[in-house]
């Protein structure tokens, strides 16, 4: 096999004008006879000569960049981002549509299933004078579905007699009529701490509807279940809807 | 702008000025075809891109040389070019003939274009290998091919002294000599270059 020399030292030496005179007339003797020199030298020099043509290799990289560029938005041309990036969105914004009104759907179905706004109390004058007494003149408004009015009135009851389980109980009522939920617990609340049983079932029938409503379930089982074992008029109501929640 | 893509004028002025903008919608309007027809005929999406560039850099010196004269549109004589470009470099590759386009392009002026290819293919070649050099070696070899002397590159590299840039530009240099060598790529066009036997000039056997 053929060893090839080692010229490079030689001819990079030659191109870079280190020879002295004597060495450069015998390496340009060399090259007229060896072959292989003359080889070696001209793949130096050819290189050189590439390099050195600026605006031919300038515009390869121009090409280059411009090809690279092409794969790359054929690949993933930006439309299709754009398209991705879209559905993505609209999916995430169905998806959680879906899961709040799923969420929302199944309590305010029962809500609406089951609320029906207490009777009015009816024949009011026994509280008094309705001009006269603020809480007659409330349930008065409430009998009229004005519960916007009849709430202002039973809040200024409240706020004299905070123990009038009665205005207590119309304005907790007013105020899911306003649909006013969270508004609405403190009043019934208040009537179940006082135990009065003239309003006690109610207070928690509503209540618990209250709870689930706003999706308080927890709460809202615990009072269920109150009244499923005591309440004559509301026990069968609340195991039903016990039912319904516990197969959700 | 919308480029009208058979305006040869601003073609030729694109390519004189390096347009990228009117260069870059003819490469786009004008690769794909090409790349198909490499695929179709046993070629690489790499050997498309290759014969199209270069077909490309062949253009560009035609017009730098004033040597441009089309009879067809610029788009037929470009996909012509590489067609044929394409079809000689299967039989310097696989040794497959595949009969030459000469209804838009000559056959002697195919030759021609042929032999200049396989030049500006060792310029892409060593221009790779130049690329790939670290980036301290880029430099000192751009600045000796400048004629910048040795003191001076001391100076601009923060080298103690000039010793340490000579011994840099023979260690690059080397690198760079070694890297093309050891490309199949070079061998196989040393090869032809070396062996006219190859050439498929007179009557060449159909490999179809």
């Amino acid at each position: 096999m053929k060893t090839r020399m080692n010229y490079d030292p030689l001819i990079i030496r030659y191109l870079n004008g280190d020879l002295s005179a004597p060495q450069r007339e015998d390496f340009e003797a060399r090259l007229k006879t060896d072959t292989e020199l003359n080889e070696e030298y001209r793949l130096h020099t050819s290189v050189d000569e590439a390099l050195q043509m600026d605006d031919d290799n300038r515009f390869r990289d121009m090409l280059d960049g411009i090809h690279e560029e092409l794969v790359r938005k054929r690949q993933f041309p930006r439309w299709v981002w754009y398209t991705a990036a879209l559905v993505l969105v609209c999916l995430a914004i169905a998806l959680s549509l879906i899961i709040t009104r799923e969420r929302l759907s199944g309590t305010d179905k029962l809500f609406a299933t089951y609320y029906k706004a207490y009777d009015s109390p009816g024949d009011v004058r026994s509280v008094g004078d309705t001009k006269n007494s603020p809480l007659a003149f409330g349930l008065e408004l409430y009998g009229e579905n004005d519960y916007e009015g009849a709430l202002t009135q039973l809040e200024q009851v409240i706020r004299v007699e905070p123990d009038n389980n009665e205005a207590q109980f119309y304005a907790g009522v007013s105020s899911l009529q306003l649909d006013r939920f969270q508004q609405a617990i403190p009043f019934f609340k208040v009537v179940i701490d006082h135990q009065d049983i003239l309003f006690l079932d109610q207070a928690r029938w509503y209540l618990a509807l209250t709870y689930v409503k706003t999706g308080n379930m927890a709460q809202a089982r615990q009072l269920l279940s109150d009244l499923e074992l005591s309440s004559r008029f509301y026990g069968n109501k609340a195991g039903m809807i016990l039912k319904k929640i516990s197969n959700e | 702008m919308k480029v009208n893509t058979y305006d040869t004028d601003i073609i030729l002025k694109a390519f004189r000025e390096s347009d990228r903008f009117v260069i870059q919608r003819l490469y786009k309007e004008n690769y794909y075809p090409v790349e198909k027809m490499v695929i179709d005929n046993s070629g690489s999406k790499d050997e498309a891109r290759e014969i199209f560039q270069e077909a490309l850099v062949i253009v560009l010196h035609k017009i730098r040389n004033n040597d441009l004269h089309l009879d067809c549109s610029f788009q037929t004589y470009l996909f012509a070019i590489c067609k044929n470009l394409w079809f000689k470099e299967l039989w310097r590759k696989r040794k497959m003939w595949m009969d030459i386009d000469t209804e838009n392009l000559a056959s002697h002026e195919t030759d021609d274009l042929y032999e200049q290819y396989i030049q500006n293919l060792k310029c892409r070649l060593f221009y790779k290998h130049f690329k790939e050099l670290s980036e301290i070696c880029q430099k000192v070899i751009r600045f000796y091919l400048d004629k910048m002397n040795a003191r001076k590159i001391a100076v601009m590299m923060n080298y103690q002294d000039e010793s340490i840039v000579r011994r840099k530009k023979y260690n690059c240099k080397m690198a760079l000599i070694r890297n093309i060598r050891n490309d199949p790529e070079y061998k196989d066009i040393e090869a032809y270059e070396n062996k006219d036997e190859l050439r498929p000039v007179d009557h060449p056997v159909s490999q179809w």
